[in-house]
This record gives structure tokens, sequence and C-alpha cells, in this order.
């Protein structure tokens, strides 16, 4: 039976690219082979920045990961899976933790699928888990002692189209003996840059929000001392201050985070964590809006919650807490625990998305 | 032209327009859904003819997208009701049917439809072969096997579907 009364003609090719910039990582993968033009297609940056986007916004977050640090072993799974399943599979992705034993390996950056891994602190590896390139970086030329101090940042500068590392580094009690180094992808060197002095830069890695890593900011190395958010500006390279308004930092501990192009901050006090998110009104005014306070709930020892990683559509937060998962409704404040399958007590979790940039530069 | 008259809140609601398919069915669409698509707004703008010929959208394709067109000018449903309808609307459709559709929309310029029916057909396609995608979209492979072969060795791990979640 004839359903349709014509024949269907081919796809266009922009029609062809909407489609497949909205695949997993890993089908693109195989269907480069399927004839030379979508490979040709495929591999061009276009593309790559077209996927990108679509990752980025995908509603059902398949595309969106989370990336386990298991001491020193990677493991990762989708948001998808953590929102709407019982119980969690994860993936193994141990691409660049070729000796977990013998290294420690931490996640110091994510940017646009890229992560950055500080293997023993210092060598940094940039890798896509989604395609499972990477590549070392060269050394920066900064001896890192026992004591010392330091802090990285992952994040991409529109106006030079390039992703960068920040590492700001000091071997010294004294603020001013610091040094800040910038690696840019695209020249593959690393560069001193003018310093930040008079604050320690406390989180480590540094938050990425429209051209700008984010760091909290000590005026002593102490946890309850107080507090600002210092950034760096990757395009001028500049830093500044966000002046936090005392009824937000007003609490025991705090961290930084990102959802949806917004730059959250997570305070935890006593009985309870309030986030708060920050609308940029431009030029050097802010506003800090409470979205939600979230109670501890007595399953946890440790009554503070590590991080945001998700504030969802439909009221709902996601938290890192120990080296559990859950979620907050806010609309009917009950908790969900997802289970995750043959996890490990993970260190650290950071988010990712799904994306063909490459670590390398054009394949 | 439409006078500033007929503009008014009543009449407005009630304008309405006619669109063809090719096999020759008629469409009476309201004019607020209609110029959800870019390009029937440029048609509605350029002329006076409320009567809109598609020479290239066959009945069956164009009832799918004037249902979408009507639901989403619907001022009375909600946005989350909207997103459920655009969920169930591409839900169990045919990988076939969800062609004539995408080309529609692309027709048409009603670019959210393309973008649902776009991401319907990803979901779809990314656990299938290699040899089911050339045969859905007609391509002929040009590749040498042994070319072939190389771009497979490549990433190889990629040919592992444990590694792709299901719905």
């Amino acid at each position: 039976m004839e359903i349709h009364s014509i024949s269907i003609p081919k796809l266009p090719d922009d029609v062809i690219i909407e489609i497949l910039s909205r695949l997993p990582v890993q089908s693109i993968l195989k269907f480069r082979c399927v004839c030379k033009s979508w490979l040709s297609s495929i591999s061009s940056q276009k593309f790559v920045k077209t996927h990108l986007k679509n990752s980025k916004k995908d509603s059902d977050f398949r595309q969106h990961r989370i990336m386990l640090n298991c001491r020193g072993n990677f493991k990762q799974f989708s948001v998808r899976s953590l929102l709407y399943e019982p119980i969690i599979d994860t993936f193994d992705t141990n691409d660049v933790a070729h000796n977990p034993t013998k290294s420690v390996n931490w996640v110091v950056g994510s940017c646009d699928g890229l992560i950055c891994v500080a293997t023993n602190k210092k060598d940094l590896i940039l890798w896509n888990p989604s395609t499972r390139i990477f590549k070392r970086l060269p050394d920066f030329g900064v001896e890192i002692n026992q004591s010392g101090y330091f802090a990285y940042g992952l994040g991409f500068d529109k106006s030079s189209d390039d992703y960068k590392i920040v590492g700001f580094f000091n071997n010294s009690w004294f603020l001013f003996e610091v040094t800040v180094k910038v690696y840019s992808l695209k020249s593959d060197q690393w560069k001193t840059i003018k310093s930040f002095e008079g604050r320690w830069l406390m989180d480590d890695p540094a938050t990425f929000v429209n051209g700008k890593l984010y760091w909290i900011a000590n005026f002593e190395l102490e946890l309850k001392s107080i507090w600002d958010i210092v950034f760096l500006d990757l395009e001028t390279e500049e830093y500044g201050i966000l002046q936090v308004p005392d009824y937000v930092k007003d609490c025991l501990y705090s961290k930084l985070g990102a959802s949806g192009e917004c730059l959250y901050v997570l305070c935890n006090h006593l009985t309870s964590a309030d986030l708060w998110i920050m609308h940029d009104c431009g030029i050097g005014k802010e506003t800090w809006t409470k979205m939600v306070s979230v109670p501890y709930n007595d399953d946890f020892w440790m009554n503070s919650y590590k991080r945001e990683f998700y504030v969802l559509k439909n009221g709902e937060v996601l938290l890192h807490s120990g080296s559990k998962f859950l979620i907050f409704d806010t609309k009917d404040g009950s908790f969900r625990y997802p289970e995750i399958r043959s996890s490990c007590d993970f260190m650290a979790a950071s988010t990712y998305v799904e994306s063909l940039v490459s670590p390398v530069g054009l394949r | 032209m439409v006078t500033t008259d007929e503009k008014g809140p009543l009449t407005a609601k009630k304008k309405s327009v006619i669109i063809r398919s090719c096999d020759g069915d008629e469409f009476l669409v309201s004019e607020s859904a209609a110029v959800l698509s870019t390009s029937l707004k440029k048609i509605l703008e350029e002329k006076e003819d409320r009567l809109i010929h598609l020479s290239d959208i066959d009945n069956k394709t164009l009832a799918m997208v004037i249902a979408y067109l009507s639901t989403h000018a619907d001022d009375g449903l909600s946005d989350d009701l909207k997103r459920s309808f655009d969920q169930e609307f591409v839900s169990g459709k045919e990988f076939d049917v969800l062609k004539y559709l995408v080309l529609a929309t692309d027709t048409l310029q009603v670019t959210c439809l393309c973008y649902t029916v776009a991401k319907k057909m990803a979901d779809i396609m990314k656990n299938k072969l290699v040899e089911w995608v050339r045969r859905e979209f007609d391509i002929q492979n040009d590749y040498t096997p042994e070319a072939e072969a190389e771009i497979r060795r490549l990433d190889a791990w990629a040919w592992d579907d444990r590694q792709l979640e299901d719905d």
C-alpha cells in the first residue's frame, strides 16, 4: 500500500546536518564510513560547533555526562540515567589513566566536552572522553614542591576561538609570589601572565561561564574566612572581583557551580545549604537570588553538599554529597537517591557534554 | 492588503487561509497557525491570495504539519502541554514518515518542528548499522573496501554497541 503520494526525494545537506548533529559522538564516529561526503561534513569545524551547541541544549540529558574519579580510575554515565533510572550503570573510560595505582589523577577543568586531567599535580592531559582522544600538554616550567599551592581552570576564549588552561602556582606562603600561566591550545604553548595578588584561590577546578573563569577567593588560607569571587577574563586576561553580599557569603563552606550558562554559589550552613544564582546585569553590577534552600538529610553523616550540578526546569536540583548523588525536588521538598552500580567511593565528580571538539587540533 | 481594521482581536481569530497539498486536498488553517511557518508567513505578507498551493508536500504530511502548527498557535495551551504534544507527535512514527515530515518542515521553515523531527530521527538511527543508514538515506558507498576498513580501524571501540545507551 502506498502511504504517500510523492516519492521521497533525497534529503538536502542542511537537513542531514540537522539530523547528524543530534547523534551521540559514538554514532557519528561510526557513520563517518557511510560515504565520503558524510565524512567530510562530520569532520568540519562547523559541524563540530553545531554538534556542541545541540549537545549543550540536549533537553533529555543523554549527551550530558558525569565523570567519576574513583581513586584515579574514571567511570562515566549520562545525566539522563541519573535522573530517570533507579540504578545506573557506569562505563569505564580509562584512556588517560594508564597507571592509576602509581599516580594521582585529578580533573582540573571541563569545558565543551574537553576535560583537563592533572597527574601528580603537574602533568596535564587534555582529553575528550567522548572521542577518546587526548594529548599531553607541554611542561609549564614551574616547580611545585610538596606544600606548594596550585589551582587550575579550563575555558574557551571566543575572541580567538581557542581553549585555554590557566594555572596558579605558589611555593611559598607569600601571596605576591604567585605565578600565573596560560596555555593556549592553538599555539600549544604556555605563557606567563600578570599575577593576581591579595587572595587565595580556594576552589579547584575553576568554574567556567561565558568567557570567564571563576574561583572562590579567600583573604587567608582558612576555610572560614572572608571570601569573594575572583574571575579571569580569558579574552583580555584581566582579573576582576565579584563582591559577594554578606547575606550570601555568611556560611561555613561555599562552592561555585554552573548550570545553563549561569553562575551558582552553593553555601553550606549548619542545617541546610542555600543555592544562590548570580545574574550579571553588566558593568560591575550583579544581583543574587536564592534559588532554594536544601535541608541536610539524616542519611548523610557529612553535613554538607559538595556541589550543585544541574538546576532543572522542572524544579529539581542535582547535588553531590560525600560519595553519593541526590536529587532534591524544590516543589515538594523530597529527595531521591539514584544508586550507581559497581560504583566506588568516588573522590570527585565532574560534568561534561559529549562533543567532537579535538584536544589535538584538526583531525 | 490587510488593512488595520482587519487586525482587530475578534476578526484576527477568525481569519484563515486555505492550504492545498500537492495531491489536491485543501486544509483550512487559522492565520495565526499558518504564520508559525516562516515560508507561509512570507507568502501571506506578499500576496492577498488566501489560497496557498504547496507543490511538494502531500496531504498526509501536510495534515501532520498543520496539526502541529494549530496546537502551537493555541494560546490556551501551556508550554508544558505543547512540549508533551511535541514528544507524542513524533513518537512511534516510522523513519519514512519522519523523512517526509523533516522535508516539509524544511520547505515550510518550521524550525522548532524541524529540530524535534531531526532529534527523533537521530534517536532512531543512533544504534543502526552503517548499511541501514545508507539504505534509508539512499546513499551509494563510495569508499573502496580498504578505505572503509581503515576508517573502521580508526575508532574500533565505537563499533562496540554496548557503550550506547538504549531508550
